[in-house]
């Protein structure tokens, strides 16, 4: 427990506990003996000697660093003993540092007591500060018969983390251009849409773009340059401002059966970066086919069939059974970290069997060598081939979803995840390899979410599916009615009224620091996953992702809307990636760029059909849903909130993640503030963290849970509260100030209700919406960051209107008082609160 | 006083994978443009929790002061179309348009002062179902779609159709219960 010190009531109380021990003592001896009336004799204490240490006199702010500080005794004696620390130097007390225990105690024959001392981080640029630990002058305190050694004291040095003072958000002062490339195709002519972004506060220079084409000779090695088109004008584009131009490409001078690269630049050239990579340039590919047509259709390799059963890939799939194998990286993780489903391998079952999948993304390749089996003949769709669509591509089949961009189809990567075929002597197995696998390529058009995601029964029949596979996000999006309604249908009416799963990665955000870093973005993340709109529906399960090693992954979006993670890993380079099926043929998907991994090693992938490299919550998304797969399998009649129910109920908490019990708390002004929790286990005994949801995914515990006599459909009807608004007229939040605003507001609802999710509706104004954090704390007692101080999604906007889910009070009584706290962390700009209001998604658990 | 100056523009390439995310959202967003508006009054569309000015025709030398405070106006430089949306002096919003491209139409949100592009696609709410064919040719939509689940339909414009009109239109027709008008959202790119 920590004490706070109150020094000023302690000097009280000392010698009001003196005077009354004496009195009492007087009182004993003069006049109430029980020895017959024979004055006592007061021996004197033993005397002991006390030395005072620490494990580190060094520590700096913000570091979450704590050093142990122990005071010994000797002889050790057959008494209690309590010694009183003394703090003194330029640091203060519950400003710059904290102690457990400012009063060591000694029970009998005790020789050492220690306490532990933190540095508090304060975000402010100060000078080196010091702190001298002693203790009292023993002939006046209350230790008798206790006399200083050597060491009687330990100097501390508390260092500062901040190199200089800085009063803005930088406002970028320069011009920062990237081009991205999008193409549509003709039977004759492909036209590219060229979008180039300033992505700094200054106007760029006006300039010219450029796009080349060269035929690709083998994975990584281009050819002879086929078409040069370049001085596209730029015009001098604002900060922050896009502009979009077009060109048009002659596929008459393409050769057949040949892939291509269009690659796009805007000049001046830019420059690499220490990995190679460069910011104002694209590429995309295609191939032709022997017709000299674009390839838009999936056309079966033709291929001797495999003489082995086993997956010559699956020995290298840590995110299904890690052994630490490197996984074509350059080293491997921790034993164990993966899906554990070691007994569901083992067993051989459940495959996902009769349970469809639909993976809602770029394309999918249904003629994959290792997907064809699962895929369902006429149940995908193509987005891209409705002729009566201005962007259709040419000669594209409606029913087969293929994505003409060579470069690497993230459909078919993700599908790969799933459903690989298992036990068919190629490459890798899917986390359900039976299950019914369906594509809608709804990324490539944008157009119909309605249609891909369970609204349409007919072109197509997005009706019959279990699972919804959304590896896909936006940023700066918000919560919108349509997307809500959608959903809502598909868990309420979909699978016969037990309701469809809907699957959803948590986004890739965690660096995107695109205005400004800050400490605290190390724990608590630059850009929250509440930036995107579907993230903060209660009908998805947003998916974070862990590397092989057992960490969040580097990139991994966190936020309080998160419900689980799942294996994905890093980038394959240095530590392992997911490795999982690529589009078709050496000169075809991301394994075409030849990057470091089994691209190069031809003989357990000879036709160039799969890749290690895949990775982001794209990669984690799809691991969830064929674990729900094989769920739905084991028990057809489970509802979606079952589904949700048992994954977070198995969920384990990740085995890499070493800062426990680690909350970074930081003065702003004279007020402590929390901004990053560690673990929090609700009322409702759920653990939950903002990096990971309920944790990390559990197969066979989860199935355990489910055989262990679970009852389908038994967490009660889910109800949906009306909004419980606050009374407020516009409040002003204080400006650099850790108390900030905090308000209450009492929701009546049911007795024996159960918290399934909650939405806070949060609207107001302010200079700089990046300085507020927004933190909620249920009746019971948990506390929830909704909004992460600093947040770089919110640099520069001044307006607020959003709704915000937190899904880490599940299964707690909603009933009582809810307190909600905005805290502006930095000086200068100030703003309003305008009102909030909460919703709560509830059942009746059992 | 807390706060650190962020020029790592090496450390944000090499994020390049998220900054191409972030540009493909934001892209979307920020496409504005395409003509001016000669009008001191800007025609207003009722949209969740903010009115939409439509942003008009041809009056490039006419700035609009919208009642937030923004002012909005276009500027032609040689073959493209700038459209700038300012506020106390300070550029907040701009867009870049190749004066020879198609252009989209162009909403300014008065609550999140911003342009929006408006998507070609109409929700609408009819009484009776049956009739969204004849609806959808009213209005000379390419196509439509009836979602009978979700409880309302989805009619798609051809290129170059404006959707105020078109919902105008739709919300006048005493067969049609709603119509609303839908932005381009941010796009939905691969994780």
């Amino acid at each position: 427990m920590i004490l706070h010190f109150n020094r000023l009531s302690r000097c009280y109380l000392v010698p009001f506990f003196l005077v009354a021990s004496v009195t009492i003592l007087f009182v004993k001896g003069c006049g109430s003996s029980d020895s017959g009336g024979r004055p006592t004799v007061v021996e004197p204490p033993t005397p002991v000697t006390a030395t005072i240490s620490a494990a580190e006199t060094t520590l700096t702010e913000g570091s979450l660093d704590e050093i142990e500080i122990w005071v010994d005794i000797t002889p050790q004696v057959n008494r209690n003993i309590s010694i009183e620390l003394s703090f003194q130097g330029s640091a203060t007390p519950n400003v710059d540092f904290e102690v457990d225990d400012d009063i060591l105690t000694f029970n009998p024959n005790q020789a050492r007591a220690t306490t532990r001392l933190r540095v508090l981080d304060d975000w402010l640029a100060e000078d080196t500060e010091t702190l001298t630990i002693r203790f009292p002058d023993f002939s006046t305190s209350r230790s008798p018969g206790v006399i200083s050694g050597i060491p009687s004291s330990v100097t501390v040095t508390i260092e500062d983390n901040v190199d200089a003072p800085l009063p803005e958000i930088e406002k970028r002062d320069n011009a920062e251009v990237y081009v991205s490339t999008a193409a549509s195709f003709d039977r004759e002519m492909a036209t590219l849409e060229l979008r180039v972004l300033n992505l700094g506060a200054m106007a760029a220079s006006e300039t010219t773009a450029s796009v080349k084409t060269y035929r690709l000779l083998q994975p990584g090695e281009l050819g002879e340059v086929v078409e040069d088109i370049s001085d596209i004008p730029i015009p001098p584009i604002d900060g922050r401002s896009v502009f979009m131009t077009q060109t048009n490409l002659d596929l008459q001078r393409y050769s057949p059966n040949e892939t291509y690269w269009i690659l796009t630049s805007v000049n001046p050239p830019p420059e690499e970066d220490s990995e190679g990579r460069l910011g104002n340039r694209d590429r995309i590919g295609f191939s032709l086919n022997s017709q000299g047509e674009i390839l838009v259709r999936c056309e079966s390799p033709v291929r001797a069939r495999p003489t082995e059963s086993d997956d010559p890939l699956f020995e290298h799939q840590w995110s299904l059974q890690n052994e630490g194998q490197n996984a074509f990286a350059e080293s491997g993780g921790m034993p164990g970290e993966d899906l554990g489903m070691s007994d569901v391998l083992a067993a051989g079952t459940p495959t996902g069997s009769g349970v469809n999948v639909a993976v809602v993304d770029t394309g999918l390749e249904i003629c994959h060598p290792d997907l064809e089996e699962n895929v369902i003949e006429g149940g995908s769709f193509n987005f891209k081939a409705n002729p009566e669509n201005g962007t259709a591509w040419y000669n594209a089949d409606a029913v087969d979803p293929f994505l003409p961009d060579s470069l690497g189809d993230h459909g078919t990567t993700v599908a790969g995840i799933i459903a690989a075929v298992a036990n068919n002597g190629l490459g890798v197995r899917g986390v359900a390899p039976d299950v019914g696998l369906f594509g809608f390529n709804y990324l490539s058009e944008q157009c119909c979410k309605e249609d891909a995601l369970g609204g349409s029964s007919e072109s197509p029949n997005s009706e019959q599916i279990d699972v919804f596979n959304m590896s896909f996000g936006t940023f700066g999006s918000q919560y919108n009615e349509p997307d809500n309604s959608i959903v809502r249908y598909g868990t309420s009416q979909l699978r016969g009224g037990l309701g469809a799963v809907y699957v959803k990665a948590a986004g890739n955000s965690f660096g995107l620091c695109l205005h400004f870093e800050h400490q605290v973005h190390a724990l608590s993340g630059c850009s929250s996953s509440n930036g995107d709109g579907l993230n903060d529906l209660p009908y998805v399960i947003v998916v974070g992702a862990v590397n092989a090693s057992g960490r969040r992954a580097s990139y991994s979006s966190a936020g309080s809307n998160l419900w689980i993670s799942a294996p994905a890993g890093e980038y394959g380079v240095s530590n392992p990636a997911t490795i999982t099926t690529d589009q078709y043929s050496r000169n075809r998907g991301y394994s075409s760029r030849n990057i470091p991994g089994l691209s190069r090693e031809s003989s357990l992938d000879p036709f160039g059909d799969y890749y290690s490299n895949f990775n982001g919550t794209s990669a984690a998304a799809p691991h969830v849903s064929g674990v729900v797969a094989l769920l739905l399998e084991e028990e057809p009649n489970l509802t979606w909130r079952d589904v949700k129910h048992i994954l977070a109920s198995t969920a384990r908490r990740p085995g890499g993640f070493l800062n426990a019990a680690t909350d970074v708390r930081v003065m702003i002004g004279r007020q402590m503030a929390t901004f990053y929790r560690d673990w929090v286990t609700n009322a409702a005994g759920f653990d939950f963290h903002n990096h990971f949801g309920f944790g990390v995914v559990d197969v066979d515990a989860a199935l355990a849970f489910l055989r262990d006599g679970y009852e389908p459909n038994g967490l009660g009807t889910q109800s949906l509260s009306d909004w419980f608004s606050a009374s407020i007229d516009g409040v002003q939040i204080p400006d650099h100030d850790g108390s900030g605003i905090e308000q209450q507001l009492n929701l009546d609802l049911p007795v024996g209700a159960n918290i399934e999710a909650v939405q806070l509706h949060v609207s107001g104004s302010h200079e700089n919406l990046v300085d507020l954090s927004i933190d909620l704390e249920s009746p019971s007692g948990t506390q929830s960051i909704m909004n992460p101080v600093f947040n770089d999604l919110l640099a520069g906007q001044q307006t607020l209107d959003w709704r915000l889910l937190s899904n880490a009070f599940y299964g707690e009584s909603p009933r009582g008082v809810w307190t909600l706290r905005v805290i502006d962390a930095a000086d200068g700009d100030t703003g309003t609160l305008s009102s909030w209001a909460l919703r709560v998604w509830y059942g009746t658990h059992p | 006083m807390w706060r650190k100056r962020a020029s790592r523009f090496n450390r944000r390439v090499a994020r390049h994978r998220d900054v191409r995310a972030w540009l493909c959202g934001v892209t979307s967003c920020f496409l504005a443009v395409t003509a001016f508006t000669q009008t001191q009054k800007l025609h207003e569309i009722p949209y969740i929790g903010q009115k939409l000015l439509e942003v008009t025709v041809t009056a490039l030398e006419n700035p609009v002061k919208t009642d937030s405070g923004a002012v909005l106006r276009v500027e032609r430089q040689g073959e493209f179309v700038r459209f700038i949306a300012t506020e106390d002096g300070v550029v907040t919003r701009s867009q870049w348009y190749q004066g020879t491209r198609e252009r989209p139409h162009v909403v300014f949100g008065t609550a999140d002062r911003r342009f929006h592009e408006v998507d070609n696609r109409v929700l609408v709410e009819l009484i009776n179902p049956k009739q969204l064919e004849s609806i959808a040719e009213e209005v000379r939509a390419v196509r439509a779609k009836h979602y009978p689940s979700l409880g309302y339909s989805i009619v798609w414009l051809r290129p170059g159709q404006n959707p105020i009109e078109a919902v105008k239109r739709l919300q006048s027709d005493e067969r049609v219960k709603h119509a609303e008008l839908q932005l381009k959202r941010p796009l939905m790119i691969p994780q």
